[in-house]
């Protein structure tokens, strides 16, 4: 009887430490200071059991803790894109940033700055049902105007459903602006360790081809994309937009798409 | 007057001790070196005492010409108020310079007061006179200046032979941090009045140690030429790279002096006269040799010969009580420039900053620094038991075998009781300092992985919650409407309906009266009077009397004769409840004075 408890206990051991999944084991790696491995079972978790904010945030912290700063910088932005409201990974991504070559250029208004700090506050689905609350409250305001015969409680719903009607109109756009910008894919980093910006899709021949030369873990948008199959290197060059507002072409292989 | 006395005789007694503990002393003055040909005396000096003159002593190449030639000297000082008196007896002896070469003046005896006192032997050197040389003699015939001779120290061009300052080495080659010394010399045949440097020559990759000059000058023979030459400066360098390091000449104003001869008629005599140059030193270079590589581990630059120690002071610890572990470096070498050992303590011993202690001094005549370097490290254990403090060896490259060599150094062994003092009160410190470091992360199973991210805003579910709050809106406000048109239309029911009750009530009524029924006939007939008019005029029941009634309907539009006729009925028929047996004919008449009066209202609405 005792044997049999034993092996009962045994075998539900065995089929616990079965059962962790490849992210815990990548944690596990990431604590043991085994970030190559780390970076291996977060990149398989992601493959094989689909995508989170937080795996991408921890695929961050080892592709930095094992010097990559590029991948570090993508992965934290690929965690932002799922979950704008990811704080550590913000907080990651902005002390990474500040360890990279190139300075990130910082010219946005305040009123822009504002609502993108507001976007990033809540996750994309939170905004969506805060819109949709505004919007029943609007419709019991409406409702109470319409029904109500107190001029009283009939004004307080006819200007609260205005200032609602603003408030939804507002909360709308900030909720179709969280879901767009976690879906978009125009955003690309840096993962080479430099790469020479061209005034046309093909390697610099003459120093005026030259346009600037990024590095490592910048961001730069990606407005047109040219396939270049003459190209021994790099079968596809990207135009893109980099942060001071220069337009100039990369290989495509020197950067990862968000 | 008996007190004077005894000082005058406490005074002789001093004077007498004083006198006797001088003790005599008998020395050779340090000869200096000679030219060949010249007369030069040698002198020994008896100090504080008395004796006869010394046998002259035989030197090698010199000849005595005359002596002892003796001359007494004696002074008395008094210092507040206490007299001293020292004498002494030179006795010179006069030897002409024959043969160049190195003179060893012998020990030399007298007997003084019974005692024999010897002087110490010592040695000089007899130069070669000056070798013509071709420079001096194209100088239109004049002769080359000699360092002894006034009379050939006439005014003209000051050779460069004649005024030259030397910086040399005391190796030509040496290894990287090997001390060496470089000597400033001055040779010249000429007296000087001033020495200027303007240019010091620079050492450049050397750390520099002067060393202490005795500005004292001695006769040298240097390129077959006397001079008189001066030690400016001896330096102990220590090169601090490897290659050939070059001294850059200095430049010196130098004042010299020259003697012009003056006819006075029957006399010649030199004047003298004073003649500026500008000389400058030669640029001397060093060969300096790399350390051989690789050097070993925990080669820290020290480069000599060392030994080292450790001490434990005091050896029992207690927790929380300091003791000083010293790390004691002791040799010959570039003690000044070594680097504190970096000796690891184990964890549960604090140690603060070590403190260095270099006690340096020049030996080996000057070429050399000799003594210790001692790293104090002062410790406190926190924790009862017994520890070990690894000892670090001390590597160092020693020039004269030309290899590393290593001294190990003991661990020391240290057991830790219990302290009485309890641990120093930590004062508060602010806590600050942010982050500099990314973040640690976060559970990967705390979020639920999906392969499609799908958000709540572009499902269409969210988008038909919209619609159906704007669809549910629409309803109520649609079955609001309806309901309030019902409750505007439900008093035109009742009007509407009010004719149609009575006649069906008056039916009643009638069915009562033709079955005989007199008493439910006329409770029927209220009933229905009652019932219409409640209906007719909006009346509740509660509010159904007489006078409401009346009211009512005069308000309605009917005639005042109507309105009686209507309360006769209803006052009959209240009337006839209480008053039973009433014949037939009275029931018919009352049934048509009531369907009178029922048309009679209705008939009002009709107009």
């Amino acid at each position: 009887m005792k044997k049999f408890a034993l092996i009962a206990i045994l075998l539900t051991i065995a089929l616990q430490a079965m059962a962790l999944s490849t992210a815990t084991l990548a944690d596990s790696a990431y604590n043991k200071e085994n970030y190559r491995e780390a970076i291996d079972l977060y990149n398989k978790s992601l493959a094989d059991d689909g995508l989170s904010s937080t795996l991408f945030y921890n695929l961050g912290n080892a592709y930095y803790r094992n010097g990559n700063l590029g991948k570090a910088v993508l992965s934290y932005e690929r965690a932002l894109r799922i979950n704008p409201a990811n704080a550590d990974a913000r907080q990651n991504l902005d002390f990474v940033r500040s360890q990279i070559q190139d300075r990130p250029e910082d010219d946005t208004a305040f009123f822009v700055k504002m609502h993108n700090g507001l976007v990033a506050s809540m996750s994309p689905d939170a905004w969506a049902w805060t819109a949709f609350a505004i919007f029943v409250l609007l419709a019991g305001a409406a409702a109470l105007y319409i029904f109500s015969r107190n001029i009283a409680l009939r004004k307080t719903g006819f200007f609260g459903g205005i200032v609602l009607l603003c408030a939804f109109a507002y909360f709308i756009c900030v909720a179709a602006d969280a879901a767009s910008t976690a879906g978009s894919h125009d955003d690309a980093v840096v993962i080479a360790p430099s790469t020479q910006l061209t005034s046309a899709p093909r390697a610099a021949r003459a120093a005026s081809d030259k346009v600037v030369t990024i590095h490592e873990g910048t961001k730069v948008e990606v407005i047109d994309s040219v396939a270049t199959p003459d190209d021994p290197v790099s079968p596809r060059w990207y135009n893109v937009k980099i942060n001071n507002g220069t337009k100039a072409w990369l290989r495509a292989s020197d950067v990862e798409r968000i | 007057m008996p007190t004077k006395r005894f000082i005058i005789l406490l005074l002789l007694a001093v004077t007498a001790l004083g006198a006797m503990a001088q003790q005599a002393s008998f020395a050779i003055v340090p000869p200096r070196n000679v030219v060949q040909g010249r007369n030069f005396s040698l002198t020994f000096r008896l100090s504080d005492g008395e004796s006869a003159a010394p046998q002259a002593p035989q030197l090698e190449g010199c000849t005595l010409l005359y002596g002892p030639a003796m001359s007494t000297m004696q002074s008395t000082q008094i210092v507040n108020g206490r007299m001293s008196t020292s004498s002494s007896i030179d006795f010179s002896f006069t030897y002409r310079a024959d043969t160049p070469g190195t003179v060893k003046v012998p020990a030399v005896s007298v007997s003084c007061e019974g005692k024999t006192l010897r002087s110490n032997p010592v040695s000089f050197q007899i130069l070669p006179s000056d070798q013509p040389t071709q420079g001096s003699q194209s100088q239109g015939g004049q002769p080359a200046p000699r360092v002894d001779d006034p009379s050939t120290q006439t005014p003209g061009r000051v050779s460069a032979n004649d005024l030259i300052v030397r910086v040399s080495f005391s190796k030509s080659s040496v290894y990287e941090q090997e001390p060496v010394v470089a000597t400033i010399k001055v040779y010249t045949k000429y007296d000087i009045s001033s020495f200027m440097p303007t240019t010091q020559p620079a050492f450049e990759g050397f750390l520099c140690e002067e060393l202490p000059v005795s500005y004292e000058t001695t006769l040298e023979n240097y390129n077959g030429q006397n001079y008189h030459t001066a030690v400016l400066k001896r330096l102990l360098l220590y090169p601090q790279k490897e290659g050939k390091l070059t001294v850059n000449s200095g430049k010196y104003d130098v004042t010299i002096v020259q003697y012009e001869t003056v006819n006075m008629g029957f006399f010649r005599t030199q004047r003298p006269i004073e003649r500026q140059v500008t000389t400058s030193s030669n640029a001397a270079s060093l060969q300096v040799k790399a350390l051989p590589q690789p050097a070993p581990a925990g080669f820290n630059g020290a480069v000599g010969s060392f030994t080292v120690s450790t001490t434990l002071e005091p050896e029992l610890m207690r927790t929380n009580e300091a003791s000083v572990y010293s790390y004691i470096v002791k040799g010959r070498g570039n003690i000044k420039y070594l680097a504190e050992p970096g000796v690891q303590f184990p964890a549960g011993i604090d140690a603060y900053t070590p403190k260095t202690d270099i006690d340096a001094s020049i030996t080996g005549g000057g070429t050399n620094m000799a003594g210790t370097f001692k790293t104090d490290y002062t410790i406190v254990p926190q924790e009862v038991g017994n520890f070990t403090i690894e000892g670090v060896p001390f590597v160092y490259f020693n020039p004269e075998s030309g290899k590393y060599e290593t001294v190990e150094v003991p661990d020391t062994p240290i057991k830790v009781l219990r302290g009485n003092s309890a641990a120093p009160v930590q004062s508060q410190t602010e806590i600050e300092g942010s982050i500099d470091d990314i973040l640690h992360i976060k559970a990967s199973d705390s979020e639920r992985q999906s392969h499609a991210i799908s958000y709540v805003f572009r499902s269409p579910a969210y988008w038909i919650a919209y619609a159906a709050i704007v669809l549910a809106l629409i309803a109520v406000v649609i079955i609001y409407r309806r309901h309030i048109r019902l409750r505007a239309d439900v008093s035109g029911q009742r009007l509407a309906k009010a004719g149609r009750v009575a006649t069906k009530r008056l039916r009643e009524a009638r069915a009562a009266m033709n079955a005989h029924r007199n008493d439910d006939f006329y409770a029927a007939l209220a009933k229905a009077l009652w019932g219409y008019l409640s209906d007719k005029l909006s009346i509740s029941a509660s509010q159904l009397t007489r006078e409401n009634i009346e009211e009512k309907l005069t308000a309605y539009g009917l005639g005042h004769e109507d309105t009686a006729k209507v309360l006769d009925v209803l006052d009959q028929c209240e009337m006839a409840r209480f008053t039973p047996q009433h014949s037939d004919a009275e029931v018919a008449g009352l049934y048509d004075e009531a369907a009178a009066a029922i048309k009679n209202i209705e008939d009002v609405k009709k107009r």
